[in-house]
């Protein structure tokens, strides 16, 4: 198990973190994080982060596209469902650090508020992590997967003032100033996806 | 090449990108109603104003209101940024204005600024009063020394303020509009610029992931070596596919574009013109054809080189700086962005106005398509032949 894990980490997962490390941090240099007010602070979070923490799920089934591979890791010992769930830890854990850097920068020379950006903020990622995983699994091709996030993220920015109708589920409440105190909502709904995407992955259900 | 559309047809990308392509048209879509201008009505609307002493005026009017409240608004890349100058960089924009007003700033303050409970605001019909002797190669001088000071993307550029005036439209030309929509738009084609903005910004992205899955179809099914084999050209093995996606687009756009088209005649039947659905798809076709070229060329060559993923997200991203670099002028812009804007109904004498440069954007976005495309031949043209062993299989 260690060693499928830590060959997922080198061969797969690393420069999907690179690459969401590097834009994160370069982000300045194509968007302004400079004397944002906190609406301002929120857009960016919102409609930028978002993005960039969604990335870092794309990993998660990606060892296995091939069906010989997925076959062969089904023989091993440990559950490939353990496998998985050790895997999204650690993309969970690699979005939560890559969110607390970004705040981090925007909290230097911004307004924010740390601990409600952060929270509203791992919520979308979650969701928009979890849809990208369901959807991965569901069809067993990455980009069917990669689709629907970025179908529901382009529908948000689109919807004008028919947002309301998407309740906790719209991704750019805070930006607006709305009440975004059911973001707990949106990230369980993400979680809850994220655990549908592995169990149907694991059990070789999909759409095919 | 009917054997590829047949493919595609059976499967579950395809519907599920038409399924959002006329999701999002009529999401977007109302029947924005086109009404005959009457005389002594409140107001008209407004044009772009193209006179040099209207530009001068309005630029110089933003710069007062923003140096006033110092927020300075910014599009470095993507959203908006307001800027705040130091107090040094403060008083060089203030000597700007002075030098157009020929009078000390602080003389104007409060004359102009109309205090309410939310704050101070400029009086909305407040002109600066520009001395005569201010020229527009000076003001064209002073706005680039203003748009260094505030850093890339303020209003002060001079290919936004050369675009940004507005004057008020009187009844004349307002009528004038009307009549031009109805005699040279047949009314249809007013509502066709409205319905092809809304589908080229969906069409500029969907495409994608029909073009990457189409090209990886292949290696998920593991046929690929033995495809490659076969005696058919390169070029008639991608070619057929790309045709496949862009003829498969450009049928989803047509069909959702029905029922717009039909709401576009029945006002041009109440309005007692016969408007012509050609109108609307001859819009379509030149519009949205050179986008659907372009997102799958550039899919095709990238998804030949780095695989499906890579190409998705180079796509989005083109498509992303797009939609938001032309944010700032939704109602008429092509310039070399992806996605040209229209966001309004009628106003032909503007699209009129943008026609040439919206032609070279089309023509542009094309050729890149179709360059596209061929390099992907190429590319996998070597990959077959063994010569390139790149790409991952999705």
């Amino acid at each position: 198990m260690n060693k499928i894990l830590f060959n997922f980490v080198r061969f797969d997962f690393w420069y999907f973190a690179v690459i969401c490390l590097i834009v994160t941090l370069t982000l300045p240099l194509f968007v302004g994080m400079n004397d944002l007010s906190l609406k301002e602070s929120a857009i960016v979070m919102e409609r930028i982060f978002t993005l960039i923490g969604t990335l870092i799920f794309l990993p998660l089934f990606l060892p296995e596209t091939n069906e010989a591979t997925f076959q062969l890791i089904k023989t091993k010992k440990s559950p490939i469902q353990l496998l998985f769930l050790l895997r999204a830890f650690l993309i969970i854990a690699s979005s939560l650090l890559l969110l607390f850097i970004h705040l981090k920068m925007l909290e230097t020379s911004s307004e924010i508020d740390f601990q409600q950006f952060f929270l509203i903020e791992a919520a979308n990622v979650f969701f928009l992590g979890g849809m990208l995983t369901l959807g991965y699994a569901m069809t067993k091709q990455v980009i069917l997967g990669m689709m629907f996030p970025i179908f529901y993220y382009s529908y948000c920015l689109f919807v004008g003032n028919s947002y309301q109708y998407l309740g906790a589920f719209y991704l750019f409440h805070f930006s607006r100033f709305d009440d975004p105190s059911h973001f707990w909502l949106l990230g369980l709904t993400g979680l809850l996806m994220l655990g549908m995407g592995i169990y149907i992955r694991s059990n070789h259900n999909s759409f095919d | 090449m009917l054997k590829e559309i047949e493919i595609s047809l059976k499967s579950l990308t395809f519907w599920i990108v038409a399924l959002i392509i006329g999701g999002f048209l009529f999401s977007q879509f109302s029947g924005t109603p086109l009404n005959e201008p009457k005389p002594n009505q409140e107001n008209y609307g407004s044009v772009q104003a193209t006179d040099q002493e209207t530009i001068i005026a309005q630029t110089m009017r933003n710069l007062y209101i923003q140096h006033e409240e110092n927020t300075y608004d910014t599009y470095p890349f993507v959203f908006l940024k307001e800027v705040k100058l130091s107090s040094g960089e403060q008083a060089k924009v203030k000597k700007i204005l002075e030098e157009a007003i020929g009078q000390p700033l602080d003389s104007l303050q409060f004359e102009t600024m109309i205090q309410t409970e939310q704050g101070y605001f400029v009086e909305s019909d407040f002109k600066l009063p520009i001395v005569s002797s201010y020229d527009y190669s000076k003001f064209k001088q002073d706005m680039a020394k203003v748009a260094t000071i505030i850093g890339r993307g303020s209003d002060f550029e001079e290919n936004k303020y050369a675009i940004s005036a507005t004057k008020a439209q009187t009844y004349q030309g307002a009528k004038a509009e009307f009549d031009k929509i109805k005699e040279k738009d047949h009314v249809v084609g007013a509502y066709a610029r409205l319905i092809s903005d809304y589908l080229v910004i969906i069409l500029s992205l969907a495409p994608v992931f029909l073009a990457a899955t189409v090209l990886v179809r292949d290696q998920r099914a593991m046929s690929q070596d033995t495809i490659f084999t076969k005696k058919t050209s390169t070029f008639k093995l991608v070619g057929t596919r790309y045709l496949s996606v862009v003829i498969l687009m450009t049928l989803v756009a047509s069909i959702v574009a029905i029922m717009p088209t039909a709401q576009s005649m029945f006002v041009a039947s109440k309005l007692g013109v016969f408007g012509n659905p050609l109108i609307v798809y001859a819009y379509l076709a030149v519009w949205l054809i050179p986008s659907i070229l372009a997102v799958t060329g550039i899919s095709f060559l990238i998804t030949s080189i780095f695989g499906g993923i890579v190409s998705v997200l180079t796509a989005f991203v083109i498509w992303f700086t797009s939609l938001n670099l032309g944010a700032t002028k939704l109602d008429g812009f092509a310039g070399w962005n992806l996605i040209p804007r229209f966001n309004q109904v009628g106003a032909r004498s503007a699209f009129e106005a943008m026609l040439p440069q919206f032609i070279n954007n089309r023509m542009l976005w094309s050729a890149i398509g179709i360059a596209c495309f061929l390099l992907s031949v190429v590319v996998i043209n070597l990959k077959r032949k063994g010569v390139l062993r790149i790409g991952k299989n999705e």
